[in-house]
């Protein structure tokens, strides 16, 4: 049985155990994580290996090295639980203050697969000291010589642990300078590092469309699924009503108010828009015309509340939001290739009026004195001509 | 019938009994004793039964042999089953199954095959998607998971029992059966970790302890598996030896219900107080199912509780009804081990 009362002796086993496993591993090409080292072993040998480097802690071919050691913290506090609820609690303490010491006297001589590994334990447990001791190993240059792609992979654990305590100040500095570091830097680190630097961000309502626009090189190389999860992730870290704020602001930069500018297709802010809500995997479900609202996880707005909201008429430099709504609307529908009234016709601009009028709070007097409905009534017919216009625009 | 089909001519002539003692004398060796017993009693049930039981007696042999020569290993003071005995013969021998019972299934029906989250990252998804994966926050894995099916997989990935090289079966049964315990497997979301406690305990893979990173369920249709069958593969529930110190496997009776006696039942009592698994419930274990049958992936969250730590003792009463004692055990042990000798 491992001893888990005194944090030297388990930081000592940590070392030695990360090493000794850590030679039945190498960093995948590309250095997203470590797989199996076949060339090396056999898969005899690598289960043997294992059992040794892990002793007195059984080996479970089912799980890697930071499950093996996690899955025996888990038995021995139980264990301890039985006799004193308060032992239980102080043995995770011991553990984590092992695992912190072992990460600090790791050595270069020990090897980037030790260091890989005990991070891989650290970023599970989200270590309190973890940021800090990370940034620690990066800035020291003790991996210099090692195998790139044990750096990137190295470089990809740390973007973890950064982004599990986005809010501590470590993590932060971790945020900007890994990018910064190419040895430690692949696209697989990307959406971590975005996610985490609009989390990590005071203002991150404001700036989130900055972080995205930074990372959007790296993160369009991901495949479809993946891109789906970082782009769903930032949109609910920025918060949705903030998202499609942003995106009308977008719209005005890139349209105009008196649509007479066309955006530039390379214009990654243009590129930005079609991923949010006009490709395939748009985490945003956006029919701006239709009663249902936009929609991202559990997260709704309507289109309606957030030009009335935020005042993004101003942004437009017109005064009147329902004009606003008809220049945003018709930019979403040409984004997200949505035919105007598609379900209904007309009938679908009074569904959805109605339905905005449902979600306002009362009928005060700054209501009145924002949205001109005699206008926005008025206006259903226009709509439609205007929609048809712009349809056969797009389609010469 | 005379010959062992195995290893014979390499068994001690007379059975060591006092490897027997020693094996009592162990909590798990306890187990161990009993589980052959049980695997004895339902090899009468068997396909080929002289197979069956001659295999178990060579089995048996073998692992006295390896007590005798001081092979075993203790993990936390007990002896080790997998370790001590098992290993060789983790991987299953494909021709000792017992055949799914088409008339049993529909082909439509849907059937959900539960593996950990990580044997899925390393041996189901193909290398780029594995990388994806291990690129995105946590958060998202459970929607990244349930947005892949057939087509995203490898052609050459198979899910089940592909021997030597990942034992990612844990379970097999229908979704209608995982829905009793997981309502949220209906759905496309993850599977909370408070229904995917109750479905690990269900599916007797308490003892399996805490998954920090979850289990994956894997639905495809039972007709897949029919389809497979016709080409000649053999679609299967586990036997005799792929229940004894492998985890994924359990023994239960002919009828395919599981029982308040089952095996199931006793691991399902390992994994915590007071589980309870439904009386009815209805097992079915298959054999290797290609990827590209996914139907769709649906992810749990990290189970976060302990294996239970006096576990042995729990499995040990449930395999032993009122009418069975450990010297009853030990009894029967001795008389399959001796009847080769005759």
């Amino acid at each position: 049985m491992i001893d888990f009362t005194d944090p030297d002796v388990l930081s000592h086993w940590l070392i030695g155990s990360a090493v000794r496993y850590g030679r039945t591993i190498v960093a995948r090409p590309g250095g997203v994580d470590a797989i199996d080292n076949t060339d090396r072993f056999s898969l005899t040998q690598l289960r043997e290996e294992r059992e040794r480097a892990l002793s007195p802690v059984p080996y479970d071919v089912e799980l890697d090295y930071p499950g093996c050691v996690i899955k025996e913290i888990g038995c021995s506090v139980q264990i301890a639980e039985r006799e004193d609820f308060m032992l239980a609690a102080t043995r995770e303490a011991i553990f984590d203050q092992a695992l912190s010491r072992a990460l600090q006297s790791w050595e270069q001589e020990d090897g980037p697969a030790a260091i890989y590994l005990l991070l891989g334990i650290a970023s599970e447990r989200r270590l309190n000291d973890a940021p800090a001791i990370a940034r620690m190993l990066l800035s020291k240059g003790w991996m210099t010589g090692f195998d790139p792609d044990w750096k990137r992979a190295i470089g990809h654990r740390i973007a973890v642990i950064a982004y599990n305590s986005a809010t501590k100040i470590d993590s932060g500095v971790l945020f900007d300078t890994l990018p910064a570091k190419p040895d430690f830097w692949s696209y697989h680190s990307s959406g971590f590092v975005c996610v985490g630097t609009i989390l990590h961000s005071e203002l991150r309502q404001n700036r989130w469309k900055d972080i995205a626009l930074k990372h959007l090189p790296d993160l369009t190389q991901f495949g479809e699924f993946a891109l789906k999860q970082h782009l769903r992730k930032i949109v609910l870290s920025a918060q949705l009503g903030f998202v499609v704020r942003d995106s009308c602001f977008l719209i005005a930069d890139l349209w105009g108010a008196e649509e007479t500018r066309k955006p530039s297709r390379g214009d990654p802010r243009h590129r930005l828009l079609k991923l949010l809500y006009g490709s395939a995997i748009a985490p945003i479900t956006a029919e701006p015309h239709q009663p249902r609202p936009m929609w991202c996880d559990h997260d709704k707005v309507t289109l309606f509340d957030v030009v009335r909201e935020h005042d993004v008429a101003r942004k437009f430099g017109k005064a009147d939001v329902s004009d606003v709504m008809l220049i945003c609307g018709a930019r979403f529908e040409e984004i997200t290739k949505t035919k105007r009234f598609s379900s209904g016709g007309p009938d679908a601009f009074w569904g959805a009026l109605d339905s905005a009028m449902g979600s306002m709070p009362s009928w005060g007097d700054d209501v009145a004195e924002t949205v001109d409905f005699e206008r926005l009534y008025q206006s259903a017919d226009l709509w439609t001509d205007a929609g048809e216009d712009a349809g056969d625009k797009r389609d010469a | 019938m005379t010959e062992a089909s195995h290893g014979g001519g390499n068994e001690p002539r007379m059975p060591p009994l006092n490897e027997i003692k020693k094996l009592r004398s162990d909590p798990n060796g306890r187990i161990f004793l009993a589980q052959i017993v049980r695997a004895n009693r339902h090899s009468s049930q068997g396909i080929d039964q002289t197979l069956a039981k001659e295999r178990l007696r060579s089995f048996a042999l073998r692992s006295l042999k390896r007590v005798q020569d001081g092979q075993i290993v203790k993990t936390r003071g007990k002896i080790d089953i997998e370790r001590s005995f098992a290993n060789p013969i983790l991987a299953p021998e494909w021709d000792t199954y017992l055949h799914l019972d088409e008339t049993r299934i529909r082909s439509e029906e849907p059937l959900v095959h539960v593996m950990t989250w990580n044997v899925f990252m390393q041996f189901v998804l193909p290398p780029k998607l594995t990388e994806e994966a291990l690129s995105i926050p946590k958060e998202g894995l459970a929607e990244f998971v349930s947005d892949l099916s057939g087509p995203q997989f490898d052609e050459t990935t198979r899910i089940g029992i592909v021997p030597k090289r990942s034992l990612n079966l844990l379970w097999a049964t229908t979704l209608e059966d995982v829905l009793k315990v997981a309502p949220s497997a209906a759905g496309n979301g993850p599977i909370p970790s408070a229904e995917a406690n109750a479905l690990r305990n269900y599916l007797g893979l308490g003892h399996r302890g805490p998954e920090p990173r979850g289990l994956v369920l894997i639905v495809f249709r039972a007709g897949t598996l029919v389809n497979h069958l016709r080409n000649g593969e053999k679609v299967s529930r586990p036997f005799a030896f792929e229940g004894i110190g492998n985890q994924r496997f359990h023994l239960f009776p002919e009828d395919m219900q599981a029982r308040e006696d089952g095996w199931n039942r006793a691991l399902d009592l390992a994994g915590a107080a007071g589980g309870r698994l439904q009386p009815g419930a209805r097992e079915v274990v298959m054999t290797s199912l290609a990827a590209t049958d996914i139907e769709r992936c649906i992810k749990t969250e990290g189970i976060g509780m302990p294996p239970c730590a006096e576990k042995e003792d729990l499995i040990l009463k449930a395999m032993l009804d009122d009418t069975c004692t450990m010297d009853q055990i030990e009894q029967e042990f001795r008389q399959l081990v001796e009847t080769g000798n005759d």
